[in-house]
């Protein structure tokens, strides 16, 4: 058992290596990039099911080793194979594998699709990388290629401005919750010494350490707790959350696939995965801070979608406020019902995503949903596999995954000890995610087409759509592993052991949850029903049905709530002004110092140059020479004929006996 | 006797010289006949599968020059020094199993005889160039300090056996632990310290080297200083370890001065590239033997005398490869012809400047971490006098510097005198080696403990 965990890393160095090699293929090889690509990932793929069957059962392995060691210090790094991480491995390497699949069609156009492959390879090496260590250090060098890799595809397309300022702004807004965590990470290395989780005992993770951190207090708060908000610091601007989920919406300028692989299933969720990695460490305090902010972001993201016109920033809000979900679910304690919710989202989002390229592909590269519309008879499968999504995402009871991953999130949130709040929070988001689906999908898929009339839409190739149907079936099947009669996922992850009880449908809480939850998301739909599919949108230009009903919130919601601006006028102009207050400073303060200094420097280096060239410069160049010309002398003794080596070799021995007498004589050993 | 047992313990060996004998027969009996064009890539081809299949295993010594040999039968691809093509790549695998068996065997007089008969296999690997006169005048002077060096050695293992009645090495060692020094044993040191510094290129016995290394064919010179370097270095280490290192180290130490002092001084005043190989491989038996001047209390630190010659091979391989592409290119390997080298051929540049500034330790390069880990041994030792060698030896590795930058300053540095010249022919085989030459030279360094231990031999 524990001989396979040393080879985990087989999994990120499979794309790491297609990575290496296709950064040093000619720009022209796309063929082998591609195939390249696929082939590693799917191979990760391959061993992250052996992985998976290895802790099936339950149960942890960890391989740690010594990364260097500085004096008596040890650098410790590892691989810990868990249900958390195998749950993960299993996701990314799937729907990696389709998203990696779908993108040879829709970059078939592209000149530079060896470079995005590249980029896609790296990226998954990162991600796996992360998922696997078993050190936060690990976690966190990961954590930042992957950051990395982002910044590089979301300004794939670099000669738009909009993208590159969209790259940007995820790499440093991201940078921002990365402070808090890297800080967090130093406290703990203080603390505790190792950065492992698992150590036998020694990570910090178990027992020995938690006891140690929870116990030291710093300003009324224990060191846990503090650490914990340090980390989520992280976890914030990883996934989005308010007030750092500015970036998200806007990295959808990158190319199709990466906002579906990178910006709805899995590096966003990345933030999630180290909030349910360390949640031993998080304490009540810090959780509730966790759970405040997923509901808050749950809700507020929502609200902001439903006023937006572009349909992959729809998903990107709904994407930031289905993270809030996962965020709430794990502060409110519900550690399975987080990363259950992560999991079928990774697959329904990716679906999505996938088919929001479709549909862009099939619109001739148009975006906006005012100017789509009639889609359901030229796009059928699209159209289908999406409505599969839509439905998953909306939590329609029963059939599909996202019912169940939402009902045990509420579940988790209704039975918790702590405020009741996040409850209600999840119950508004049901309602609002409800309806801006319902908004969609009508626009998009219903009434007539109101794009360019010469260009009518076409659905896309198989390559693309296939990666759907499979997505699609998922995105129904994994409900199924987490229902409250057999919720084996969560079960799983939180470590229990769970039996079959049908019966436990039928409690009068779960039944009630779902009752309810069933009433929301109908209320959304019924909503979105009256406003949109019942007056069906004639021309792009039409005022919306909501603005009509709501022309102030709408307003407001339209400019996603002023954030940017906020932010722009804040903390940008803040930060402008002290840099110019600094470079005033620095112009008139520094700048005559520096001068003077420059000054002294100057005269005392005249000084020295006198000394060294008159007294040190010739010393040099004198022994220089010296050590040149006994060179040259040197080796011109060796042009000598066959008897003089022989001598040499003679008197060299004759010496070397006179010097070893010499040497023992003196000692007297005779 | 198990003969089985004998058998597998010498398994190398006989693949090498099962080998050998295939490579010949190939070649005299279906090659030359029927496709003389192919005779060099066929007999090469078979050469480094032979040391392939003697490759298999942990990575030790006997690895390493089964490496080195496949190495130095890829550069030899299309140099045609001589008709003997099949009779060549016998020579070089019969030397490789002569230098394997000597790194097997547990006993002074078997290692005595693998390294007598890699020895005489390089002589005439040497003189192979019949065309030339100064090849077989090379040969001959190479053939001539050989044997009395050998005699030398052969006169201190004898006097070992009388001191000791047994050649084997655990035997010595236990033997000598007990025995107080006696003029017996001042001579042995001093023939065996005689022996070896030949072997090793060591100075004042060094003076074959520059002819040899000049003269020979250049696929043959780097054969002679990396393969027979590792052999040389891990037998003397094995002896010294054996023997009452005491006795040694007056000897030790003027070699090791002598060499740095030579070696060093002599390589500036170079201008061709060879000879400045020459000289720059008897200053790194210098830096080497550091490793033997420490209090004979200590153990000898064999793991990281063999980690310096075998980063040592690597490096001087490569560099002997970018000197035969300039052989033929310019019909010469005077430095000159280096000038602009980056212009013309920028991979080879690179390439070359990776060896060199391996060959001048300059880290992260793997020979960084040789000359390290021989002089902190050297000063875990302690005394006044080990101090000294060692910082010695890093203050003449600071002269070194100066003709390594050298090279480096006409590659990169120095205009090319004529902007049409065509860059540099290198056969690919070659050019893909020389980069795993590279980047084992710069993983050697990246990762200096791994290859540390393993090449620490089970004894």
């Amino acid at each position: 058992m524990s001989s396979f965990v040393q080879y985990l890393w087989l999994i990120p160095l499979l794309p790491l290596v297609a990575a290496g090699i296709n950064a040093v293929l000619p720009t022209d090889a796309r063929r082998a990039a591609m195939g390249l690509t696929i082939a590693t990932m799917a191979a990760s793929f391959l061993i992250s099911v052996v992985a998976f069957f290895k802790v099936a059962d339950g149960g942890r392995l960890c391989h740690n080793f010594d990364w260097f060691s500085l004096g008596g210090g040890h650098v410790r790094l590892g691989w810990l194979l868990d249900p958390l991480s195998a749950a993960m491995l299993m996701m990314v390497t799937f729907v990696g594998t389709c998203i990696f699949v779908y993108s040879v069609a829709y970059m078939a156009h592209d000149a530079r699709q060896k470079q995005f492959f590249t980029f896609l390879s790296l990226f998954a090496a990162a991600m796996l990388g992360l998922i696997i260590s078993n050190s936060l250090l690990l976690l966190f060098m990961c954590w930042e290629v992957v950051g990395l890799a982002s910044y590089l595809l979301i300004g794939f397309w670099f000669e738009k401005p909009s993208a590159a300022a969209a790259c940007k702004k995820a790499f440093i807004t991201t940078r921002i919750g990365d402070i808090g965590f890297l800080l967090g990470i130093v406290w703990l290395a203080k603390e505790n010494g190792a950065l492992l989780f698992f150590d036998n005992g020694a990570g910090f993770l178990e027992q020995g350490a938690l006891e140690h951190l929870n116990g030291l207090a710093v300003g009324g708060i224990s060191a846990a707790t503090a650490i914990g908000l340090l980390l989520f610091c992280g976890a914030m601007g990883k996934s989005g959350q308010v007030p750092l989920h500015v970036w998200l919406p806007d990295a959808m300028e990158g190319p199709t696939p990466v906002s579906a692989l990178i910006h709805a299933a899995t590096m966003v969720a990345a933030g999630v995965f180290l909030i349910g990695r360390v949640h031993p460490l998080m304490t009540t305090e810090s959780l509730s801070v966790v759970a405040g902010i997923g509901a808050c972001t749950a809700v507020i993201a929502a609200l902001i979608g439903i006023a937006q016109n572009d349909i992959k920033r729809i998903l990107a809000y709904s994407t930031v406020s289905q993270l809030g979900y996962m965020m709430l679910a794990l502060g409110v304690g519900g550690l399975g019902a987080g990363i259950f919710h992560l999991i079928t989202h990774g697959f329904f989002k990716a679906l999505l995503f996938l088919g929001a390229g479709s549909i862009i592909h099939g619109c001739n590269d148009q975006q906006d949903i005012r100017a789509m519309g009639g889609l359901h008879g030229p796009m059928r499968k699209t159209f289908l596999t999406y409505a599969v999504g839509m439905m998953a995402l909306s939590g329609f009871p029963l059939l599909f995954s996202g019912f169940w991953s939402k009902e045990a999130i509420l579940h988790a949130a209704h039975s918790t000890v702590g405020s009741h709040l996040p409850f209600y929070a999840g119950l508004i988001g049901a309602v609002l995610t409800a309806f801006y689906m319902t908004r969609l999908m009508s626009l998009v898929f219903f009434g007539t087409y109101r794009g360019d009339a010469e260009h009518p839409p076409h659905e896309s190739p198989r390559l693309m759509t296939l990666p759907l149907q499979v997505l699609a079936v998922f995105a129904i099947a994994l409900g199924f592993l987490g229902t409250p009669a057999w919720p084996w996922f969560t079960t799983w992850i939180e470590g229990r052991e769970t039996h079959f009880q049908f019966g436990h449908l039928f409690h009068l809480e779960t039944l009630g949850l779902m009752i309810v939850s069933t009433l929301a998301v109908a209320a959304g739909v019924w909503l979105g029903w009256r406003l949109y599919f019942q007056r069906l949108r004639l021309t792009p230009d039409e005022t919306d049905p909501l603005q009509i009903v709501v022309p102030r919130v709408f307003y407001h919601l339209e400019h996603r709530l002023w954030f940017d601006e906020f932010y722009e006028k804040t903390l940008i102009a803040g930060t402008r002004r002290v840099a110019e207050w600094l470079t005033l400073v620095e112009q008139g303060v520094w700048v005559g110092g520096i001068w003077a200094a420059a000054q002294i420097s100057i005269g005392f280096s005249w000084l020295s140059r006198c000394y060294d060239e008159w007294l040190i410069n010739d010393g040099f160049d004198k022994s220089c020479d010296s050590l040149r010309g006994s060179g040259k002398e040197i080796a011109d003794a060796h042009r000598q004929r066959l008897p003089f080596t022989l001598r040499t070799i003679g008197a060299a021995i004759l010496v070397l006996l006179a010097i070893t007498c010499i040497w023992f004589g003196k000692g007297g050993a005779r | 006797m198990n003969y089985t047992l004998l058998i597998q313990a010498h398994l190398t060996e006989l693949t090498l010289i099962c080998t050998a004998l295939i490579v010949l027969m190939v070649d005299r009996l279906i090659m030359v006949r029927c496709y003389p064009r192919l005779r060099d890539p066929v007999a090469a081809g078979l050469t480094v599968i032979g040391c392939g299949i003697a490759m298999c295993g942990t990575f030790q010594a006997d690895e390493a020059i089964a490496a080195m040999t496949a190495a130095v039968a890829i550069i030899s691809l299309g140099e045609r020094f001589t008709q003997q093509v099949g009779e060549y790549f016998l020579l070089l695998l019969l030397a490789a199993a002569g230098l394997i068996f000597m790194v097997h065997s547990s006993d002074l007089l078997n290692a005595f005889l693998g390294l007598e008969t890699a020895s005489l296999t390089f002589y005439v690997l040497v003189a192979l160039d019949r065309r030339r006169a100064e090849a077989v005048q090379a040969g001959f002077k190479y053939f001539l300090y050989g044997g009395v060096s050998a005699a030398c050695l052969l006169y201190g293992l004898s006097l070992i056996y009388g001191l000791t009645g047994s050649l084997n090495f655990a035997h010595c060692t236990k033997a000598f632990a007990t025995m107080p020094p006696s003029q017996m044993a001042y001579v042995a040191a001093i023939m065996l310290v005689v022996g070896f510094a030949f072997k090793l290129a060591a100075a004042p016995f060094h003076l074959w080297a520059p002819d040899v290394y000049r003269h020979a064919a250049t696929p043959v010179a780097a054969f002679i200083a990396s393969a027979s370097k590792v052999g040389g270095i891990y037998l003397l280490a094995r002896v010294a370890g054996a023997f009452q290192r005491e006795a040694m180290l007056p000897a030790l130490v003027v070699v090791t001065v002598l060499s740095l002092v030579i070696g060093n001084l002599a390589a500036i005043s170079q201008t061709s590239l060879s000879r400045l190989l020459a000289f720059s491989a008897v200053a790194h038996a210098g830096y080497v033997l550091v490793g033997l001047c420490i209090a004979p209390s200590q153990p000898v630190p064999i793991a990281a005398m063999v980690y310096y010659a075998v980063t040592y091979a690597i490096a001087t391989v490569g560099a002997f490869g970018v000197v035969l592409a300039l052989r033929r290119d310019a019909g010469s390997d005077c430095m000159s012809g280096l000038d602009g080298l980056n212009q013309r051929s920028p991979a080879l540049a690179i390439l070359l400047a990776v060896f060199v500034l391996s060959l001048a330790g300059i880290p992260p390069l793997a020979g960084f971490f040789g000359k390290f880990y021989v002089f902190a041994s050297a000063l875990r030792g302690g005394s006044s006098m080990t101090i000294g060698v060692a910082a010695f030896a890093i203050l003449m590795s600071a002269v070194s510097l100066y003709y390594y930058l050298q090279v480096l300053k006409r590659v990169f540095v120095q205009p090319l005198k004529d902007d049409n010249q065509p860059p540099l022919q290198v056969s690919r085989v070659t050019m893909i080696l020389l980069t795993l030459l590279a980047l084992a030279a710069i993983l050697a360094g990246l990762f200096p403990q791994g290859l540390l231990q393993s090449l620490a031999p089970q004894l």
